[in-house]
């Protein structure tokens, strides 16, 4: 049985752009489907209001959805109450993008840790010190952060903290929003090669949701392409890279700027991008939501909406597919 | 020691931050050209002090700080004008795009006033004459509609628009040299690449020069032809572009690199301990700390900065000798 499966999977929030304006719907994830595996590590990927971050909230019950299904372990996620939900967080974890944003500033380190224990009572509070030292230990920090403030931590050192907290309560998924991108180049190779041990470690599945597609290309087993609020490709991560079709997980692909090591590594056929005003989800364009800017558009895309199709052994969501 | 083609050198520069119980050395007497017409990258970490250099060449430091050494642009010394010919040479001969364009524009002004403005500052245009040329170079970077994007507040742009105008705004007099602090960073990728497609259009349509500041790697590696890497206030090591990628010898240049994913299978090496913070350096070689090949004579006196080929200079004792490695 698969860790978790998301189907048909819909978010609208409603927004006003003006005092009097009459609101407008912003369909942050217009239906999403996936399925994360035991011991995997699932990524999304995606450009800022590719409704990413929205999926992981709505998979944690932050928020709630219009319409879809969350199933954990078989479980329907989005109908628990009380203990059962309760215990659906001891399974599900995050760890958020800020770890200067996501640490209380008056909350020392050993509070920080034990909270989620005193919460959920796991553990007799004589056992709370000895497993927030195990955790520490794991993450790669000394048991004496124990009565520090956050304040005195670097960035890589806090999200250490943020990760270790996340493992308190032995969870089966994490989910990782952006765990890397405030973090320095250097701290960042550190944290994923982190992520990496704990993963193995200790058998954790990761939703892994990034905007870095180097790190994700490193990281995942497979990997969903957003763009608009809907999946647009997904595959095996080392196939779509390989060999990415969308013409959007192309353009992202392409749009990396690699080290090469030669002047000549400009890449003069770059496609000229035909609409330079990038996505919006308030106005998501008629038809294929990418087709203003995709450079292979034809005839069918701004009419009707590609559906999510496998071809070539994985999902893709685009008209040029279609035909084989 | 300024050839012909040189715009602006960097000549042993200091900075320091003025506090109590001392002032604080941020930058440390680096040094460093720029020709016409070339862009040149600097790479580094947060605190390294990339971007207190490039507020020191443009003359906008904050109140407590101060630098030693000396900046030439054109070949005239910049400490020794004036602040009335220090404002004529800022937005009119060098200026500078910022990281994030919604806090360096004018919320209640059109963005068309704010380019015009530079033009009406600087070269004494009408106001009417001014928005025209302004909307001209709206179209410059690619904005469509420029008229009527021209009557725009910041807020109505998106991020990437919005840099698209802080670079109207920057290229408005024809500099001879921009300052691009982390110009792409608040942009995803694919308008990243736009912009910076956009930035070298214009940079070889004009022969500009540019500075092109940024920690990330592959951005230096495809724009620019020669690249200073920075730690601890220090250059590190300098080559031309194909030089420092290809052979790279001090091991913090290594040790970026190979912190970098480049594919599944090529395990990621990463730089061990943390960047310190300027007021806790260690003593000998800033980077000994934290480097793979650290020897006892690391940690008791600074290396120099040596140039070991033409044109690649390099801050490690190990450069007399061997190889660190190559990624």
């Amino acid at each position: 049985m698969s860790l978790m499966e998301v189907r048909a999977l819909k978010k609208y929030f409603q927004m006003r752009s003006g005092f009097l304006s009459k609101p407008h719907e912003v369909r942050a994830v217009d239906g999403v489907d996936f399925t994360i595996e035991q011991n995997k590590v699932f990524a999304i990927v995606g450009e800022s209001g590719s409704g990413k971050s929205t999926v992981a909230r709505l998979l944690l019950r932050l928020i709630e959805p219009q319409d879809g299904d969350v199933l954990f372990k078989g479980t329907d996620v989005l109908t628990l109450k009380g203990d059962g939900l309760k215990a659906y967080r001891r399974s599900v974890q995050i760890i958020f993008q800020d770890p200067f944003a996501s640490l209380n500033p008056r909350i020392k380190v050993y509070g920080a840790l034990s909270e989620p224990l005193k919460i959920h009572r796991t553990v007799p509070k004589s056992q709370f010190r000895e497993r927030v030292r195990t955790m520490l230990e794991l993450v790669g920090l000394d048991a004496d952060v124990m009565e520090r403030y956050p304040h005195e931590f670097s960035g890589g050192q806090r999200q250490r903290i943020c990760i270790a907290r996340a493992l308190m309560l032995g969870p089966e998924l994490v989910v990782a929003d952006e765990p890397l991108s405030s973090l320095d180049v250097s701290i960042q190779a550190q944290i994923l090669n982190l992520l990496i041990r704990i993963k193995e470690d200790i058998g954790l599945s990761f939703l892994f949701i990034s905007h870095d597609l180097s790190v994700v290309q490193y990281f995942s087993d497979t990997i969903a392409v957003m763009y608009l609020g809907r999946i647009v490709e997904t595959g095996e991560t080392e196939e779509l890279f390989s060999n990415p079709m969308h013409p959007y997980t192309q353009m992202l692909i392409e749009s990396v700027p690699k080290i090469i090591g030669t002047k000549s590594n400009r890449r003069p056929n770059q496609p000229e991008d035909p609409a330079p005003e990038p996505p919006s989800p308030i106005e998501i364009p008629v038809g294929c939501p990418f087709h203003p800017r995709c450079p292979k558009r034809f005839a069918p895309c701004a009419a009707t909406p590609p559906q999510l199709q496998r071809r070539h052994g994985r999902l893709i969501s685009c008209h040029l597919n279609t035909s084989d | 020691m300024m050839s012909e083609g040189t715009l602006l050198s960097v000549d042993n520069v200091s900075i320091y931050f003025k506090r109590q119980g001392g002032d604080l050395r941020v930058v440390n007497t680096i040094s460093f050209d720029v020709q016409k017409g070339e862009i040149v990258g600097v790479v580094g970490e947060s605190g390294c002090g990339k971007s207190v250099t490039a507020a020191a060449v443009m003359g906008i430091f904050p109140q407590n700080a101060y630098y030693e050494g000396a900046i030439y642009f054109e070949g005239q010394r910049l400490s020794a004008l004036t602040a009335e010919q220090r404002r004529a040479l800022r937005g009119n001969k060098m200026s500078m795009i910022f990281q994030e364009p919604m806090t360096s524009l004018n919320p209640v002004l059109t963005v068309g006033y704010q380019i015009a403005e530079v033009l009406m500052v600087h070269r004494g245009m009408s106001k009417s004459d001014a928005m025209a040329r302004a909307t001209e170079l709206l179209a410059d970077v690619k904005i469509p509609s420029p008229a009527l994007r021209i009557r725009d507040y910041p807020h109505q742009m998106s991020g990437g628009m919005r840099q698209r105008v802080m670079i109207a705004m920057a290229i408005a007099c024809n500099p001879a040299l921009v300052l691009a602090d982390e110009p792409t960073t608040a942009l995803d990728v694919t308008i990243q690449a736009q912009v910076l497609k956009l930035l070298r259009g214009i940079q070889e349509k004009f022969n500009m020069s540019v500075v092109l500041i940024t920690h990330d790697l592959g951005l230096v590696s495809e724009n620019a032809g020669r690249v200073a890497i920075m730690y601890a206030g220090r250059i590190m090591e300098s080559a031309d572009t194909a030089t420092l990628f290809k052979h790279p010898v001090h091991p913090y240049t290594i040790g970026l690199l190979n912190s970098i994913p480049k594919g599944r299978h090529i395990p990621l090496v990463p730089i061990p301990g943390f960047v310190p913070r300027p007021d806790r350096l260690p003593v000998g070689c800033k980077f000994s700390d934290r480097c793979g090949f650290v020897e006892p004579r690391c940690k008791e006196a600074e290396p120099e900065l040596v140039e070991i080929e033409k044109g690649h200079f390099n801050r490690c004792i190990l450069n007399a000798t061997a190889s660190p490695g190559t990624i």
